[in-house]
């Protein structure tokens, strides 16, 4: 109904972007417990439409997160119980 | 000159000496090509995101130092021939460094960063 998504609308919160608000924060490879924060369970990156960051934080913090999983800092994914499968044959 | 990070994993199996041994050979081989340590800084053992070489967990040291290009390839290719580390990634931090300004520096930071990373993980 055309009332509902008028209702929706009005709880919208407009995101800001965590790394512009406190310059304090900083986006660094090695430190994958600020970064894990904006991967989801599985070890995807959150897009910036849901995080709310700005462009810029975002690009940076992507290519950081892509480090740390070159290190094994951070996972590629979490599909643990599959490999253990695999594994097994 | 440009500034590098290098981190690298080490066999978690091995003793304290053979770690020191590792990072000694790296460092020198800087040195050799006329490169400057700032700071080497040892994470020691952490749990692996994932499985390298079979290994869930590994000793983390990061080196970072000064130098041209060429001492980039050729530590690469020492790492890559080590049998003792399992990974590695180099990433450039500054162009157009000074070695002398970094070498007072580097102290400083030594004592923020422990700070950040000292999370060694617990031997289960």
């Amino acid at each position: 109904m055309a009332f509902d998504n008028r209702d929706r609308r009005v709880f919208i919160k407009h995101k800001i972007c965590r790394f512009c608000g406190d310059p304090s924060l900083k986006i660094d490879y090695k430190e994958p417990g600020t970064l894990a924060v904006f991967t989801s369970e599985r070890g995807k990156i959150i897009p910036r439409r849901i995080s709310g960051n700005c462009a810029r934080h975002q690009r940076v913090l992507a290519l950081a997160i892509k480090r740390a999983r070159k290190i094994a800092l951070l996972p590629f994914t979490t599909a643990k119980t599959k490999m253990k499968e695999y594994r097994e044959f | 000159m440009k500034r590098y990070e290098t981190t690298y994993i080490v066999n978690p199996n091995l003793d304290a000496d053979s770690v020191k041994e590792v990072t000694v050979k790296f460092s020198d081989l800087i040195k050799r090509l006329k490169g400057y340590i700032v700071r080497v800084n040892e994470w020691g053992k952490r749990k692996l995101a994932y499985e390298v070489k079979r290994f869930d967990r590994g000793y983390y040291v990061v080196l970072d130092f000064c130098g041209l290009p060429g001492v980039v390839q050729e530590l690469e290719r020492g790492l890559k021939l080590d049998d003792r580390v399992l990974l590695y990634l180099t990433v450039k931090i500054g162009e157009d460094v000074d070695p002398k300004d970094l070498i007072g520096k580097g102290q400083e930071k030594e004592d923020k960063a422990e700070e950040n990373h000292g999370e060694p993980v617990e031997e289960k």
